[in-house]
């Protein structure tokens, strides 16, 4: 199967 | 300290919506109404924490979705959930 391109995760709070 | 046997899950006071299939999410803690938004690999790590998972299994899981070597996904997670968890956005089981 054909796997996604890697990214590091991110979490960044909104005002 | 999070580690590879540290089980995890999200906490009851947050909640998350996909914007589509393979698109980011945003993330709500109910009781603050701080909002977060994330990329796609967070969004995937919540979606294995509806129930208790412990973060190597998550690694495991993660690792059939994403180009990634082991490592290098985990030392990641670990991190992340670090951020999850400051922002009691999961909880420790």
């Amino acid at each position: 199967s054909h796997k996604q391109d890697y990214q590091e995760p991110t979490l960044e709070e909104q005002e | 300290m999070i580690h590879s046997d540290t089980v995890i899950s999200l906490s009851q006071d947050a909640t998350y919506q996909d914007m589509g299939d393979n698109e980011p999410a945003v993330i709500l803690q109910l009781s603050t109404g701080r909002l977060f938004t994330c990329n796609l690999t967070t969004r995937c790590f919540l979606d294995l924490l509806a129930d208790p998972c412990s973060l190597g299994d998550a690694v495991d899981q993660l690792l059939k979705t994403f180009d990634v070597p082991r490592e290098k996904l985990e030392r990641d997670l670990i991190k992340l959930a670090g951020q999850l968890l400051a922002a009691g956005l999961i909880q420790l089981n």
